[in-house]
């Protein structure tokens, strides 16, 4: 794969905006989504997954399931 | 037009669920769920390393529009992408092994008018055990200053998340329930029981939210109702649901008399909170006997296309003898994808008659 291919891939599995950033996650810890890291492009899965797992917990509030079903 | 020498992956966060009748598409990350038909599952899994000319070879030429239709589908939706043959293992599947870090997840604590419990006590020994979450449960009214009182106990607590369950009355203020929210942010719902049919006011915040409900709700016997209300499209249930109980996994709970059990809703209790730790209770022989029963090895739930993003009920059953049952109060069918009313159901008579809920069918 090309790399400009790796990295478009890489952006669109991170669902990226045009801006190159995670919208909440690395807007939170200020930072780009680092293209040039030789870590995410030999392991961006493993980056991918805290990624979104960091997304999503900042992105949701409460508890993720119901406690109890009671109505 | 696909290239006939294209692969595909799937995007690890979206994940295939095979039901009885119909698939489902689970996307972890934008949670959301969409159905998929059992050919659609097979295809995405017997030919899961194939390129698109060999897969429609293995379907009748007629059929080549509707593969076309299903990838573009499947492209649209952003659940897989288009790769070489070479890169389909740089993409490996999502880890479905699930890890917590405490050794209590969830808690809930039932109180009635009779309830005497030391909430101090109470909140310490749950922090203790890594208590994420907890949900109290008023039967009978709590006043605003006796529920600030408990809340105050909490401000310095590890516990994140509070729901709580209220019993209406007159006095009830909406600028009450704006102040509970504002000065105890752990606090992500309340729900208020014996309301009126039109609620009188509601209150919309992202952080927040205020339910009512006009059934009596006395006692834990409301819990267990199976519905899309409860079902929870998150990666942490997901995981969860490949191993272990999605509700009683991690859970542990008061009820109104303080006995310690895994759900109030339970028969067996473990020692009271008054005289037994709750980590001694944990430990007893026989606490965490639900905790590993999955959706896959339950009757009629492993064939359903929702069974990984369901919160499951071991506490009510169709066959009450066995743990393996299906929830009573789930009106599902996955063998025809229909809803009905659990309560309605002749074959669960026996089952309703033998946990005495005939009464709370007749007042809800």
């Amino acid at each position: 794969m090309k790399e400009a291919e790796k990295k478009a891939l890489l952006r669109k599995e991170l669902k990226v905006d045009a801006l190159g950033k995670i919208p909440l996650f690395f807007a939170l810890i200020n930072i780009d989504v680092p293209e040039e890291n030789d870590l995410l492009q030999k392991n961006y899965q493993g980056i991918i997954s805290i990624a979104k797992y960091q997304t999503k917990k900042y992105q949701t509030s409460g508890y993720h399931k119901p406690i109890s079903k009671i109505v | 037009m696909l290239s006939a020498t294209t692969h595909f992956r799937l995007f690890a966060n979206c994940v295939l669920v095979k039901g009885a009748r119909r698939s489902t598409i689970v996307d972890l990350q934008r949670r959301e769920i969409n159905f998929i038909p059992d050919t659609l599952y097979d295809l995405l899994t017997i030919h899961e390393r194939s390129n698109i000319g060999t897969i429609k070879q293995s379907y009748l030429p007629e059929e080549g529009a509707i593969i076309e239709s299903y990838f573009e589908f499947l492209l649209a939706k952003q659940y897989l992408f288009l790769c070489t043959a070479e890169e389909l293992d740089l993409f490996p599947p999502l880890d479905l092994s699930f890890q917590a870090p405490g050794l209590i997840e969830n808690a809930i604590i039932d109180v009635d008018a009779k309830s005497n419990h030391d909430f101090a006590v109470i909140f310490r020994q749950l922090e203790a055990l890594g208590t994420m979450a907890l949900h109290l449960r008023f039967f009978a009214v709590c006043g605003q200053n006796d529920l600030r009182k408990i809340l105050d106990l909490l401000n310095e607590s590890s516990i994140e998340d509070v729901e709580i369950l209220l019993a209406y009355h007159a006095e009830i203020q909406e600028a009450d329930f704006i102040g509970l929210a504002k000065k105890y942010p752990r606090i992500s719902s309340i729900t208020i029981h014996h309301a009126p049919e039109i609620p009188p006011f509601s209150i919309a915040s992202p952080s927040f939210s205020l339910q009512w409900t006009s059934s009596p709700i006395d006692d834990h016997t409301y819990c267990g109702q199976i519905g899309p209300r409860s079902f929870a499209i998150h990666q942490n249930v997901f995981l969860e649901s490949q191993a272990h109980n999605t509700c009683l996994n991690r859970k542990i709970s008061i009820d109104k008399n303080g006995a310690i059990k895994n759900c109030p809703s339970m028969s067996t209790d473990y020692g009271n909170i008054k005289n037994t730790s709750l980590h001694t209770a944990l430990q007893a022989q026989g606490f965490k006997k639900h905790w590993n029963i999955a959706k896959d090895q339950i009757a009629v739930c492993k064939d359903c296309e929702f069974r990984h993003v369901c919160t499951d009920c071991r506490a009510y059953l169709e066959e009450p003898e066995n743990s393996y049952s299906k929830p009573l109060k789930c009106g599902y069918d996955p063998y025809t994808n229909k809803w009905e009313e659990w309560s309605g159901n002749p074959l669960k008579e026996k089952a309703i008659s033998s946990y005495g809920l005939e009464e709370i069918l007749q007042t809800s």
